[in-house]
């Protein structure tokens, strides 16, 4: 647990831009879950309610139950926490210099660079054939195309399946 | 706009509200609907500088919004108990669930219900990425800094502190703003236009 500790610093913020190292570090190195295992714990983290990076939670929870489950939230949260007040302090500080558009522009790229790389890693287990890449695309379509709930296209997607899978 | 009182009470209360009702990740509507709106504790300029903020750092924009709004009224301990409870309600279904999964084996009986959220989740994070990166990337170098980025975590799965702080330095060095001749603007002064 004291690992997952040590990588949340590294990480700053939770979301989606660190999921290939959590499942990195989570199924490669600790063994803690197997790669099935991981993206069920992250799509479950999708349909309940609350930021979709609290999946941490069963990743804690498979590790060391009820205990572990709150310690690896608080493990990724409290030092993306400590980060956001220090950058908003810093963030007033810079007021009007250059360093604001610098960093406004210089770094969003880079965000948007680990948020493919995390759709990617997730992708490359969760789209196993033809079926599973036509919800994806559908399900991307549908949110690009119109303002919909999210949660509630995920869901609709995982029963949409469930009862073509009883047929 | 007069700043109103807001206490460590009303802001627990409010967040953990949000942390039970929003769903499917994106919180920053949530959020400004319920600050900017419902309860009217700041104007949307303010609500959007903190967005701001949040969108030049890596990660949750959830967290870091509700830390903003959190400091903004009651400081540290405002930004941290706004963070936690905005986290309470899910981890608490979570855990339920994960008794479920691990210790029933409940869920992986429904295997065609999973890999359809599963599926779907990766088409939100697409989504996602699409219209996150209309609005952030402008530039050539941009383009070519995303995919870098994309290459070394994603393709050749290289550790992210040292990716980060490499090809975000670069960025931010390339992105320094310029005068109209060309020439990079003096870190300290107050004349760069917003």
């Amino acid at each position: 647990m004291g690992m997952f500790a040590t990588l949340s610093l590294l990480a700053v913020g939770g979301g989606n831009t660190i999921v290939p190292e959590i499942k990195r570090l989570a199924i490669d190195q600790y063994h803690w879950l197997s790669e099935r295992q991981f993206l069920d714990v992250y799509s479950l983290g999708q349909i309940t309610p609350g930021p979709t990076s609290l999946y941490v939670t069963l990743i804690g929870y498979r590790v060391a139950g009820v205990l572990g489950g709150v310690v690896a939230v608080a493990a990724l949260y409290l030092p993306a926490a400590l980060v956001a007040l220090a950058a908003n302090r810093l963030w007033d500080r810079l007021a009007g210099t250059a360093w604001q558009p610098a960093l406004h522009d210089g770094l969003a790229p880079v965000t948007v660079g680990l948020m493919l790389a995390a759709t990617y890693s997730l992708g490359r287990t969760a789209i196993s054939g033809p079926t599973t890449a036509v919800v994806m695309a559908a399900v991307a379509g549908l949110l690009l195309w119109r303002r919909l709930n999210p949660a509630l296209v995920v869901l609709g997607a995982g029963i949409a399946c469930w009862l073509l899978g009883l047929w | 706009m007069k700043a109103p009182r807001v206490g460590l009470l009303d802001l627990v209360a409010a967040f953990a509200q949000l942390g039970a009702a929003s769903f499917g990740g994106g919180l920053a509507p949530f959020i400004r609907q319920m600050v900017v709106y419902r309860r009217r504790w700041m104007d949307d300029h303010e609500f959007l500088r903190g967005l701001e903020i949040t969108q030049m750092l890596p990660g949750s924009n959830a967290i870091n919004l509700t830390v903003y709004v959190g400091q903004r009224f009651q400081g540290t301990a405002g930004g941290l108990l706004s963070v936690a409870a905005l986290a309470v309600p899910g981890v608490v279904a979570l855990l339920a669930l994960g008794f479920l999964y691990f210790d029933r084996g409940y869920l992986p009986a429904a295997r065609s219900f999973l890999a359809g959220v599963g599926a779907a989740a990766v088409g939100l994070a697409l989504a996602n990425v699409i219209q996150v990166g209309r609005r952030g990337i402008t530039t050539l170098s941009g383009v070519l800094l995303m995919l870098a980025t994309f290459a070394a975590i994603g393709l050749l799965r290289l550790p992210l502190a040292p990716v980060l702080a490499a090809l975000g330095g670069l960025g931010v060095w390339l992105h320094w703003p310029r005068d109209a001749r060309g020439r990079r603007l003096p870190a300290g002064r107050g004349e760069v236009r917003p």
